[in-house]
This record gives C-alpha cells, structure tokens and sequence, in this order.
C-alpha cells in the first residue's frame, strides 16, 4: 500500500507540474504583474545599459501579457505589447500590436508616436496620411457610428415631422437636409475604417512571398517585419495566406509570418 | 625457487581473503543469534464475517530455526483458535544484519459477532518463554466486512470562520491494512463556498493508524482554505481512487490451484467522498469597516523603509512594506499609492516568503515601490495604508505606515527632468547609453491602466445596443409620424371622422347584440342588430343619420355596392323581425335567436 502511495506521488507529482504552470491568474492581474515586469526590465536597462540583463523581465512580462491576450484585449494591452516587443527587438511584432492598438483607440497620440518610432527603427518609409488618417481616423468607428444615428435620425425627423405639426417654412427643411449630408462625414469615416478589414502586417524577417501556396515554391520576394499587406482572407489554403503588397508585388505568405488587423 | 615463492605467495593471499569472508561469516552468526527475542501477532483478516476462517498469526524473531512451541493459547469466548499451527519462516537483511522471522499461524474462527481482543501469553519455544502481545479482531455479518474499508473524512480547525479567513483543515483517506489501493487523482473540492489553495507537490503524507483495534493505512493531505460566501455553507470533498480486486472468473475447480495459479487482477476505480458537513460562515462585520480596507484578513504587522535616504530629484527610491503574520497573504492586496505632485510612483514589486520554522499560514509579503520625487522640495514620502480585519478579535485594524522624510537635492547639472513616465531622460550632454538603442528611450512608456476589457477580435461596431437604438429611433419617429397625420386627418376630414366615430359605435353596438344573443334576450339582439346594421351603412353615408336610417335606405346602399341578393335578404329578415317584434306584437319565443344571428354576421362581412 505504501509502495504503491509512493509511486503514484511521483506520477502526480510529474503531472502536477504541467497543471501547477498553468496560468490560473485573472486577465487583470497577469496584465498588472506584466506591468511590473516590464518596469523591472526597464529599470534594469536604463541601469545596466545592457538589454541582456533586462531580457528576462521583458520575457516574463511578453508571456503574461500574451495570457492576457488570450482571454480579452484593449487598447494598453497591445500598446504594452507592442513596448514589450520593441525592447526585445521583435520590431514587427511591436508595430503590429501597436497597430492593433491604434485600431482600438484610433485618437491615442501616445501610440501613434510609439508605432512611427517602431517604423522608422524597422526602416519602412515614412506613412503619407490621408485625408481621413489626418481628420477623421482620430475618432474610433464607434464613435462615427453613433454620431452618424444621431445626425441621421434627426434630419430625417426635422425634415419629416415638422409639417405633421403645423409648421411650416423652408428652415426645417434646409436643416433636415443639411443634416442628412452631415450624416455622410460619419458614414464615409466608418467605410474608411473597414478598409483595414484586409490589412495584414509582416511579423518576422524575410518572410517570404511564395509563387504558391507550398513550403517548397519558389520565392517572389522577402518582405521586412512592419511591412503592411493587403491579404485576401477567404484564401483556400490552410497554412498560407494570399497577400498583394504596396509595390504590386503578390504572392502567398505562411499565416504565422503575418499578423492581421482586426478591423 | 622462484616458482615455489611465487606460487606460495599466491596461497597466502587467497588464504588471506577467504579467511576474511569466512571471519565476516563468522560474525554475522552470533550477531543474529543474540538479537533479541521479541514476538508480534496479528489476526489476518482484522475484519472477519461470522463463521469464516481467519488466522492468528504470531511472528517470533531473533529465535533461529523453527522449533515446536507450547504454552497455553488463549481462549476467548466467541473465538474458535485452533492449536494445529502452520509454520513459516522469513530472512531479511537490515542495514548489513541477517534477521530471521518465524511465524506461526494458528487458524480461528469467529463465532459470534462482536470485537475480541485475544489477550497477551506467553510461548515457549525450545526452552525459552516470549511474550506474545495482545492483538483485536472484529467478528461482523458478512455484509458488513467490507463496511468501513475505505474512509474518506474532513477536518477542518474550527466551526465557525469570517469570510475571508485563512482555514486550515485536512483531508484523511483510511485504507484497512492489507487492502491495495492507489490514488488515481487529485481530491476534488465539492461546493463553491469555499476556495482552496492548490496542492503543493507530495501532499499525501502517509502513516499507519490504530483505530478500534483496526490497522490502517492512512493519508494526510494537508488543506487551506477561504470561505467566500457568507452563511451556514457546506464542503465536502471527494478522492478516486484504484483498488485491486481479484479477478472472479477462475480457471481451476480446485480453489488450490486458483491460488496457486492466482489470475489476473483488476483494478477498479472507487470514488470516495467525505460525509456532508456545514460550517459558519460570518460576513465581515460593516459596523467599524474602514473604507480603505481591500480584504486582508488575519494577524499581521506591517513595516516601511526606504532607501536611499537621499537622493537627487528624479532619482528612484526604493520604499519597502513589509507585513509579517498569519492569515491569508493572497487576499493582501499592494497598497494604492497613487503619484502625487511631488512623487511619481511605480507599481510595486510583490514578494511573498513562507516562513519556514513557523506552521503553514506563516509568513512575509513585501511590497517594494519606485518612487520618484520630481523636485528638491519633494522630501516626505506619502502614508503607506494597509488595513486587515483580525478574526480573533473581530475587530478592523489599522496599520497605514509613515515612512517619514528623506532628502531631496537638485538634480545633478547635466540632467533634465522632463516627465515622469521615465524617470530620468539624460541630455546630449550627458553619456548615452551604448548598447541601448537610442531609439528606445523615445519609446512612450507602457500603459498602467488596462482600460476597458473585450474579446479578442470582437470589434464590431453593429452591436446589439447600437442596433437597438436604431430601430427604436425608427419606431419612434414612424409612431410620431402615424398620429399625428391620423390627428390631422381627423380634424381635417369629416368623412374620415364619421367613418372612424362609425366603426367605434358599430363595435359597441355589435357588443350589444353579442351580449343580447348570450343571454338569449331577442328583443335586445333584434333592436342592437338593427342599430348595428344602420351605423354600419350610415358611416359610409355622409348625409344621414344612423337612427334615421330605414331599411330602403339601408337596401338602397346594399345594392350600391352590388352585394348579393342573400345579403339584402339577411338584412331584410332582421330588420322585419325587430318591427314585427316592437309592433306587430309577435311572440319572441317564435323567433330563431341562432338564424338571425347568423344573417346579422353574414351581412356584416359583406360590408366589410
């Protein structure tokens, strides 16, 4: 009886180890213990002037964040990310996440300075912001969405209703209308921002753009991390993704090579 | 001469070693003859049923060959022990010494239920006398042997807890000695009142148990607990576990060859679970509960140091608080010291040590800040708040440490403090780093706040509130809409608003004649039907008046809209029984209530 009690100790206790490493943490605190993992590394850094030193705690706070992302995701989230993945020199990962978090909080000075620094340390040329990028892109597409209902409905309503109480005049009618073509500045900024449904970024080094959709094709070209693609989603292959670059040039990218942007 | 030396010498030195073997040999021999004498019994099984035949098995030591013995058995009354033993012997070499066992077993049988302690005697063997100690065995009906083989029990340190407070209890399995059996998972926690601190690695541990008379195997695991739920709340626990079973199906007739040829043996899994049992769960007490309080429950004493004790501005100073006690480190939550004015703070760095000499629930957190001061003024570190409610006493108690005041100097020339999300940003002036990125230091520090939560990839902005909102917008403003062009066109059409008054009037008068029919009542119905039938008519006229309105006037607009024949006929028949009922003194009971009924309804579809 003992002997069997005794070996069957070790059996779990071995097993006890794989469950024992299993992150049993709330999304808040693996986030907050990250945090303090990345200050610790920080700190190091700015001490020691030796990334080495501070790989560890970059790690550590890397890990916790990604259980973080596997539960939920916000705007710190992926900007903490993107930081974590910058100090650890993982550039297309950082501007990925930094992207990420742009989607999410579109009007964020601070992560709009953190992903221009991440590409220009990635050497990508230097983004010309549209018109939309400029104005509009400031304001989340659920912000538009709402401001979009609101103008809607009430110019439908001021240049409907008026009448049905006896009012008349060209002014409910102006307004109604004026506030209708309002409503297209929203409504464009919305379609605007479901341009990024397709976008994809380049995750590692020289990833390569294949003919076909195979590990043995032949090489079109090797895209750099922080790159950004226009995939095709609906891409028959499992393990590959068809993906047009700015240049035109075209071709397959494996799916672990390119992080997409959720829209 | 060489050849003889040579192969003397080689004699001597086998001599030498065989002689050191057989003096070794020669040693062990008296060792084992002067152990000493010592004599152990046992009954095999311990639990018996009535009438099957166990054994009394009595294992001398250090006594050499087996030799008959003598001596008076016991008798216990209730107990069959027979004389005719059976001999066997067992060698065992502990730590280099040679041990010889000799058991002598003697077959009994219980004859009467109950418990028997078969009292200690002495035994003679060859010329010597050993004491055989007393041993117990239990005589049970046969459906009871197998009761209480396995026992699964509880225990926890005190009956009642406060929400929060660290519990220590522990889980026993008892296992009948002899009976095999493994764990084959971990115990399982039933009932969410309570949460448990997982198992640390080994955390059966093992020791045999007396109980009743009744060797046991039993396992301890070691438990710690918090209560979360207010109340009278239950726990049990339960623990599967592998038993080995003989196989039944046996191959020989002869049982000799059934043991001889023993089988295969199964092993079958058996969950255990402990009997149900409740605990008092207090809520911590509101009366007295301070505000800043965040959960920590049990007997502790806080600390605070700093270090350096001086610094230059936008320098980091490391504040430590360190608690020191019993209770629920878990629930002991970093203080919040927010940045201030004065002071940029980091979030802190947690530790928790056990303490290793003191019992399970001992030991140290420490929370260990970076704080910034921003400028030369900036020398009093802020009050540290830490706050536990002590279960013993039941009382909250506060523990908000002062570090006291440091010395903050200018920041040293060269140096600029330029924000606080890093702690100090040197100039071009002063040394950069060189292995660092330059680009690194531009990098916007992470975010500490995490914002507001959703699910990975769940970025749409059609939500349910934002469709919601959409179609009552739509509902609204179409309701709106409806009203108030059915107002306008009330006030504005007078044909509309006979039409609408019309329907409103026939659906009461209708009720009428639906009432009047119930309660078979002819002349109401007749006389409803009939107004029934003008308002119906007069709603599309805009001329007359429903009251005033004949039945030519009513055939008149029946024809208008080319209804059938049947239908004028209908309405004709009705409108005849009401006048010959008011003025032609015609007997009701003469009329057929149903028929009439049925005329009134068709022609009033035709009209709709």
């Amino acid at each position: 009886m003992r002997h069997v009690f005794q070996s069957l100790f070790y059996i779990l206790f071995t097993l006890s180890i794989s469950w024992l490493s299993l992150p049993a943490k709330t999304v808040v605190e693996a986030f907050e213990e990250a945090n303090q993992a990345y200050t610790r590394g920080d700190s190091i850094l700015k001490k020691s002037n030796n990334p080495k030193e501070a790989e560890n705690d970059f790690l550590t706070a890397l890990r916790l964040y990604n259980i973080c992302l596997e539960k939920a995701e916000s705007p710190a989230l992926h900007r903490n990310l993107g930081n974590t993945n910058f100090k650890l020199g993982k550039i297309g990962h950082s501007i990925y996440h930094f992207r990420q978090a742009l989607q999410l909080s579109p009007s964020s000075e601070e992560i709009r300075a953190n992903l221009q620094l991440a590409r220009k340390t990635a050497k990508l040329p230097e983004n010309k912001e549209s018109l939309y990028e400029k104005t509009l892109e400031k304001k989340s597409p659920h912000v538009w969405k709402w401001v979009l209902a609101v103008t809607f409905w009430l110019g439908v309503a001021i240049l409907i209703l008026p009448k049905y109480f006896r009012i008349q005049g060209p002014v409910f009618s102006t307004l109604g209308i004026l506030l209708l073509l309002l409503s297209m500045i929203p409504l464009w900024a919305i379609l605007q921002s479901g341009k990024v449904r397709n976008l994809g970024i380049i995750l590692e080094e020289d990833a390569p753009l294949l003919i076909s959709p195979t590990p043995e094709s032949a090489v079109a070209n090797y895209l750099q991390p922080g790159q950004e693609v226009q995939l095709t989603l609906n891409s028959p292959s499992k393990t590959h993704i068809f993906a047009n670059t700015a240049t035109g040039d075209s071709g397959w990218l494996p799916k672990q090579l390119v992080g997409h942007i959720h829209p | 001469m060489i050849v003889k030396a040579a192969v003397g010498n080689r004699i001597y030195f086998l001599f030498r070693r065989y002689c050191y073997i057989l003096l070794l040999f020669l040693c062990a021999i008296p060792a084992g003859l002067i152990q000493a004498q010592t004599a152990k019994s046992r009954v095999d099984p311990q639990i018996a049923a009535k009438g099957q035949r166990a054994s009394y098995k009595v294992t001398l030591q250090g006594v050499g060959s087996p030799q008959p013995v003598g001596g008076s058995l016991p008798k216990v009354p209730g107990l069959n022990i027979s004389g005719s033993a059976s001999t066997s012997t067992q060698m065992q070499v502990i730590n280099g010494s040679m041990r010889r066992f000799v058991t002598y077993s003697f077959p009994l049988v219980g004859e009467k239920l109950g418990t028997y302690t078969i009292p200690a005697w002495d035994m003679t063997f060859g010329n010597r006398i050993i004491k055989v100690p007393a041993t117990t065995i239990k005589v049970v009906d046969t459906d009871d042997v197998f009761n209480g083989i396995f026992q699964l029990e509880l225990h926890l340190d005190k009956s009642s807890y406060y929400v929060g407070e660290r519990i220590s209890g522990k889980l026993q399995l008892l296992v009948r000695e002899g009976v095999e059996a493994s764990l084959s998972g971990l115990p399982e926690k039933i009932g969410d009142a309570f949460v448990q601190k997982e198992f640390k690695e080994n955390f059966w541990k093992i020791a045999p148990e007396v109980r009743d008379g009744i060797r046991y195997d039993m396992a301890t695991a070691r438990l710690t607990l918090t209560a979360i739920k207010s109340g009278r709340q239950s726990l049990q626990y339960k623990v599967p576990i592998n038993v080995r079973v003989k196989n039944r199906q046996t191959r020989f007739r002869d049982p000799f060859f059934d043991d001889f040829f023993p089988g295969r043996n199964q092993y079958k899994t058996v969950t255990l679970e402990t009997n149900e049992k409740s605990w008092e769960i207090k809520p911590l007490p509101s009366e007295g509960k301070p505000d800043r309080f965040t959960g920590a429950v049990g007997q502790f004493e806080a600390s605070v140091s700093f270090s350096p004790s001086q610094v230059s501005a936008g320098e980091p100073v490391n504040l430590k608080l360190q608690i020191t006690g019993f209770g629920n480190f878990d629930r002991i939550q970093a203080p919040k010291l927010e940045s201030t004015e004065d002071h940029k703070v980091y979030p802190p760095k947690i530790e928790f040590s056990q303490n290793t000499t003191a019992p399970e629930g001992f030991g140290t957190k420490t929370f260990e800040y970076i704080i910034i001061p921003k400028h030369e003024d900036a020398d009093t570190l802020m009050g540290v708040p830490f706050l536990f409610f002590e279960p013993k006493q039941g009382i909250y108690v506060d523990q908000t440490q002062r570090p006291g005041e440091m010395v903050v100097l200018a920041p040293p020339a060269g140096t600029q403090i330029t924000h606080f999300n890093e702690p100090v940003v040197h100039t071009a002036n002063s040394k950069a780093p060189q292995e660092e990125p330059q680009d690194a230091r531009k990098l916007l520090p992470i975010e500490t706040n995490p914002g507001k939560w959703h699910k990975p990839g769940e970025r749409s902005i059609w939500t349910p509130a934002f469709i919601s909102a959409q179609i009552t917008s739509l509902a609204l403003i179409s309701g709106i809409f409806i009203v108030r062009r059915r107002q306008i066109q009330l006030d504005e059409d007078s044909q509309f608003r006979r039409q609408v008054q019309g329907t409103k009037e026939m659906r009461a008068w209708k009720q009428k004649t639906e009432k009047a029919f119930a309660s078979r009542n002819v002349e109401d119905f007749l006389d409803s039907a009939r107004r029934t039938l003008q308002i119906s008519v007069s709603k599309e006229l805009s001329s007359s008046e429903a009251e005033a309105l004949t039945f030519d006037s009513i055939r008149e607009h029946l024809e208008s809209q080319n209804l059938e024949e049947d239908v004028i006929h209908n309405a004709q028949a009705l409108f005849d029984a009401a006048d010959l009922l008011k003025f032609g003194g015609a007997d009701a009971a003469g009329l057929n209530l149903e028929d009439l009924n049925n005329s009134l309804n068709s022609v009033l579809k035709a009209l709709k």
